[in-house]
Parts: structure tokens; sequence; C-alpha cells
């Protein structure tokens, strides 16, 4: 089995190894630039809209088929290829129909966010100037010199670069800003 | 033949988990293996330390005693994929943080809150951990005549080790390759037996005659004492003593093996268990779970409820999806786990419907865990059957494994990241140390029923983490004081509902609420934690927090 190329990424702050004063909060002010919010608002009611709908629909299979064999227990004894049509309900429809809803849903849901991305959306800046790495460092509970704080850099990390999350937990550390 | 079965696949699994110590060098690389991981073969390894005994012995077992409403147990168990799917997957990955307290102090900003969530994982984690060891043990008593000691350190110790050498990077592999083997195992067997069984026995599966009388001379082999209720005078050789038993209440107790003769009444079950429907009756054909006086619309939902929403909850599955590379992978990575185990699952009615025609005195006997490993001496004989079981045993095996691989992981990631400051040298430690704290609870607890305690993990992972994640990942309005408020309340409504429902034993609806109370305290949790919310003031950076999760990935 060939490797994949590793990319190191730091362990997150572990409470109380090295303890530092903790910064009053509240943090900054604004950590996404006002456009790039509003995108990730209206991403995130697509994405709402979308999970509503999926849920209504998986809600209506797993709660409504127990429903049906509940008023109509004649149907469940209906054989209609040797085995009682009850059965089948249960052992074997709801899994090709849960696994349609769940490829149908990763398509809507990776379709709103291609609609996210394809405006040019401006880098998001802290409302600060972008602090000097130590500062960058000194969150609560944060530890940048933790137990595996050599290699920081994660290209793969979410968190858009140059910021940081109000609680350091949620952002992996750089050491470089890409 | 068994034991060389089970003993190759504890070689495989450690082998496989040293490949992952070379290149394991930071605390991040041990628990969510560098994050490099593909969503197809992360889905593999989601679906294979899914895939726990619960899925692979008990369903089918749950289908003898319960009756085939419980085919509706793995139904909530994939569709708890869905919800993963849909609401979980992506914006969990983008927190960055590495497990569900993790994502508590990152989100909410509260220390104090991410050590009860921890508190909360140790629980679930040890819900789930100990019946899974339980239930290899038995396994392992069961087919090779071990003591069960023997099969409890054994199955602790690989666990311990492959974990404290290869960590998850370890476990990713072991996952995925467990998963391909589970799958093989489960599903090769079935259609082995099927073809074995013959057109009178497939013609018995679709319709399973009512278990009435013996239809030849049974030797019952209680596991655990049993009420029963004798119906008409029986001669009933009693571990090989001849007893002749007038009609009424009987107690057999735990190892005793009562032989009935051919043609004799089938007793019929008393105590708390006198509620279950008679395998291959009209309520155990009606696939409804809950039959007698309990309302089977309540019970099957409940099950419903406290699967498809306690997976969301499970800290060994969410850790899981911390693997992927990003939100989209994580989202891709559920979707393909909805398919792979719904595949899975498609099997379980085989043995179920086997099961109930071929070895319906484990109902009474209550080893119906055991029913998948015992069919094949019953369909045919020789080396055949000793293949079937040997393969059979060593997939069940595989999945206690895979599942206490996980479990350990994230009972030794709360431990030692979570409640105890540490890094990587103590993080190993803990791995051994808690499955060597696994294993005298797992002998302590031989008497346990295992598919109870499993569900159990699941209904108070439905009622704590379910919200926090829900609302956490969705709606800015959650605060920490909320978010502690409502895990409080799920936690003790459905602890404190179970273990009221099992000091009680009530029967009817409300004994059914009470050992079965997601639909409660679910809905419970979701109201408590919303509205102490309202009464808090929320920080200015919640709604910047939680946006950023819906953010698409960087490409």
């Amino acid at each position: 089995m060939n490797r994949p190329r590793r990319v190191a990424v730091t362990a997150p702050p572990d409470p109380g190894v090295r303890p530092r004063p903790v910064p009053p909060r509240p943090v900054p002010e604004t950590l996404l630039d006002p456009a790039r919010a509003e995108l990730a608002r209206s991403t995130r009611r697509a994405q709402v809209r979308r999970a509503a709908l999926t849920l209504v629909c998986g809600a209506l299979l797993l709660l409504g088929v127990p429903v049906l064999l509940r008023l109509a227990p004649g149907l469940s004894q209906w054989r209609p290829a040797g085995l009682p049509l009850g059965w089948i309900l249960v052992a074997w429809v709801p899994y090709p129909l849960l696994a349609l809803l769940a490829w149908w849903h990763l398509r809507g849901a990776e379709r709103a966010e291609r609609a996210g991305r394809e405006q040019p959306g401006p880098v998001d800046r802290p409302a600060a100037p972008p602090p000097a790495e130590p500062a960058e460092l000194a969150g609560p509970g944060s530890d940048g010199a933790g137990p595996a704080g050599t290699a920081t850099r994660d290209t793969s990390d979410t968190t858009a670069p140059g910021t940081h999350s109000p609680i350091p937990p949620a952002a992996e550390h750089r050491a470089t800003s890409t | 033949m068994t034991v060389a079965a089970v003993v190759t696949l504890l070689f495989v699994t450690v082998l496989i988990g040293a490949r992952g110590v070379a290149a394991m060098r930071t605390t991040s690389d041990f628990l969510v293996a560098s994050r490099r991981t593909s969503p197809m073969l992360n889905a593999a390894a989601v679906s294979g330390e899914y895939l726990s005994a619960a899925s692979f012995l008990g369903v089918a077992g749950l289908v003898i005693k319960e009756g085939t409403g419980a085919l509706w147990y793995p139904v909530g168990f994939t569709a708890g994929y869905l919800l993963m799917l849909a609401l979980v997957a992506a914006p969990m990955r983008r927190t960055g943080a590495l497990t569900v307290p993790g994502f508590a102090e990152a989100r909410l900003g509260s220390r104090s809150l991410r050590r009860f969530c921890a508190v909360v994982v140790v629980v679930i984690c040890m819900l789930y951990l100990v019946p899974q060891i339980v239930a290899a043990g038995q396994l392992l008593t069961l087919v090779s005549g071990v003591d069960y000691w023997v099969g409890v350190v054994m199955s602790g110790l690989a666990v311990g080790v492959t974990l404290a050498l290869g960590g998850m990077r370890a476990a990713t592999y072991v996952q995925a390759f467990q998963f391909a083997l589970k799958l093989l195992l489960f599903a090769g067997p079935a259609i082995w037996l099927l073809l074995l069984a013959g057109p009178q026995l497939r013609a018995e599966m679709a319709a399973p005659p009512e278990f009435t009388h013996f239809t030849q001379q049974t030797p019952v082999d209680f596991r655990l004492d049993t009420d029963l209720v004798v119906t008409e005078p029986t001669l009933v050789a009693v571990d090989g003593v001849p007893t002749r038993l007038a009609p009424g209440a009987y107690e057999a107790l735990a190892d005793q093996v009562w032989t009935f003769p051919a043609g004799a009444a089938v007793p019929e079950l008393g105590g708390d268990r006198a509620s279950l429907p008679v395998p291959g009756g009209a309520d155990w054909a009606l696939p409804l779970l809950g039959t007698g006086d309990a309302a089977p619309l309540l019970a099957t939902w409940s099950v419903l409820v406290a699967t498809a929403l306690g997976t969301m909850g499970l800290p060994h599955i969410i850790v899981r999806f911390h693997t992927s590379p990003d939100g989209r992978g994580a989202r891709r990575t559920a979707a393909i786990t909805v398919a792979m185990l719904g595949t899975f699952y498609l099997f379980t009615i085989v043995y179920g419907l086997l099961g109930t025609v071929l070895t319906p005195e484990l109902y009474l006997a209550q080893g119906t865990d055991t029913a998948i490993v015992t069919l094949p001496g019953r369909i045919t004989d020789g080396s055949t059957a000793s293949v079937l079981t040997a393969l059979l045993t060593a997939g069940a095996f595989a999945a206690f494994l895979a599942t206490s691989l996980g479990l350990l992981l994230a009972l030794s990631g709360a431990l030692a990241h979570d409640l105890m400051p540490s890094g990587l040298r103590r993080l190993r430690l803990t791995a051994l140390a808690s499955s060597a704290a696994v294993v005298p609870a797992a002998l302590l607890m031989v008497r346990i029923d295992v598919s109870a305690a499993v569900t159990s993990a699941f209904t108070v992972a439905a009622s704590t983490f379910c919200p926090l994640l829900v609302l956490g990942l969705w709606w800015k309005g959650l605060t920490a004081r909320g978010a502690y408020a409502g895990m409080v309340t799920g936690l003790v409504a459905s602890v404190g509902a179970m273990a009221l429902g099992a000091l009680l034993g009530l029967d009817g609806t409300v004994g059914m609420l009470l050992s079965q109370p997601a639909l409660l305290s679910v809905p419970l949790a979701f109201v408590i934690m919303i509205t102490i919310s309202w009464t808090n003031a929320v920080p200015a950076w919640a709604e910047d927090t939680m946006l950023r999760l819906h953010l698409a990935d960087r490409e």
C-alpha cells in the first residue's frame, strides 16, 4: 500500500498542560468579513432548507411505515412474493430508500455549497490587523508549544487563514498563514 | 478450527495496528490519523467501527425473542447516518475540534462544559464497551469451551495493545479491514445457509410455525435464572435427572439444562419476560415492537428515535469524521456509510428467520444472542458446519473488536485529553489502563443483558449529545448554560427512567416508556436547552463561530 504524503497537524491545546492566564472574553468583534458572513448566512439557510426536506422525508418513511403496519395489519400479512409484505417493508425496503435519500441530500448540499463558493468572496480579515504569531497563540486555553506543537501547517484546514476562532480549540494553529 | 479463526483474527488486528506506529508522532496523529483519510476508506472504517455485536449477533437474536419488529433496530442504526449526513458531518468536521467535549468548548467557550461532556463520554463508552467485552467472553465460552475469563482477557488485551501501539491511524485501517471482513462473514454464510437449507426449510422460514410444542427432544441450556409457567404435566430431565413437573410456576437456574421430550408443550415465560411474544405467533409476526399491552407504535417509534438520534451522539463515531480532510469529505463519508450499512443489514432477516425456525428454544434459555453461531450445526453437520461456525464466530469477534477499539479510543481520549492534562505517552497509557479497567467490569457483569445495555448507550447519547450537536451547529443562540442544563436533564431523564424501569419492572405503556425513554427524554433535553439559552445573553462571537462552520471548504 503506498502511503499518501503526510501532513502533520497540531494537537488542540490540552487544558492545563501549561496553564496560562486566560484573557477575558469576548475576543475580537468581527472575525468574518461582512460579505463572507452574509455568504455564510445564505449558505446556512440553504443547507437548513435542504436538511429539513431530507429529514421530513426520512421521518415520513421511518415513522410512517409503523403507522401503516399498525392501521392495516392485513396489509402486512399479504404475501406478494412468498414473504409477508410487512417483513419486506421492514427488512429490505428502507435501506435502498435511505441510501437514495442520502445520495440526493449529498448532491443538494454540495450544490448549495458550490453556489456559495462561486462568488469570489473576499479573503476575510479580522477587524483588527492580523495579530502576530505569539498573539495568535495566546487565546484562552491555548498552548502553542504543546506536546505536538512543532509542525503546524495544515493546508486542509477549513477555518479561514489569517483569522482565529474566538476559542482556540476550534482552530488549528498554523505557523504560517497560507 | 474456531479458536484458530479467532486467533488469526487477533493476530491480523495487532499486525495492522502495528503498521501505524512508525509514522505516529503527535496526539492529533493518535486521535485522528492526521486527517488524510478518503471518504470511501473512512466510510468503511465508520461502518466497521459501528457494526458491533449488537448488529452482528444481537438483532437476529432479538428477532427470535421480540419478533420481526426487532428489524426496526438496524433501520434506526442506518437512519442515524442520514441524520449525521444532513445535520452533523460537515459543520462538525469544520470545527476542527477532535472530540465532542472539544467541540463543546470550541463552540461555547466553557471549560467546565468540556469536562461535563467528557463525563458523559465516559458514561456512554462504559455502557457500550462493557457489554461488548461480555459478549466476546460468552461467544468464546459457547463455541470453544474455554473459560469465560479467557475470552474476556483475550479481547481486552488485543484491543488495548492495538490501540496503545497504533492509535486511530491504526484503527482506520483496522476498522476498514474489519468492515470488509464482517460484510463477507455475514453475507457469505447467510447465502450459504440458505442454499443448504433446502426447499422445505425455506418454506418454513416464510411462515415459522408457532413455538407451542417441542418437535423433537430438546435440551434447553439456561444462561440466566428464568421464570417458567408449565401449562401441562411434563416429564423433564433437569441436568439429566428425570423430573415430573405439574402445571405451575417454576424457576430454572442459570446453567441448568432442562431436556424436554418431543411433543411436550413449551412452557410460558413468567416474571418480567411474560410479555414477550411466542416465536412464530401472530404477535411475533407483526413487524412492530412492544406487542402485547404496551403500545406497539410508541415502542417502535421510541426505538427508532433512540437509535437514529443516538448514532450522532456516539463519541467514538463522531471522532471518526475528523479523519476526513475537510467538511465535504466528512459529508461524503456519511453518505457512503448509509449505503454500506444498508448492504450489511439486508442479510439480518435471514438469520432472524432461520433462528426462529431452528432454535426457538433459545427464547426460553435467554441465549438468543448466540443463535447465529448455533445455526450451522442445525442445518448441516460435519466439516461444513464447523467451517460456517468458525466463519461466523470470526465475524462476530471482529465486530466486538472493531467497536471496542473505537470505544476505548473515545474513552481514553476523554480521560487523558479532557479530564486530565497529558501528552501522547499518557494517552497510550490511558488506553491500556482503560482496557485493564473494563476487563474486571466485564468479568463481574456476566449476567447483564447485552442488547439492553447497548440500546441504553444509544438512548443516553440521543438525550445528551444529539441536542448539543444539532443546536450548537445550527443555532447561534445556544449558550453554555443552556447546553449544560439540557445535557444534565437528558442524562438524568434517560438514565433515571431506565434505572426506574429496571427496578419497577412495570408492564404496559408506562413500563415501555421507562425502559425506552428516548421518545420523551430527547425532546425534553431539546426544550430545556433552548429555553435556558433564551434566558442568557448570547456572546457577540457566537454567531460568527457558528456561521464559519457552514462556509464552503477552501480548495
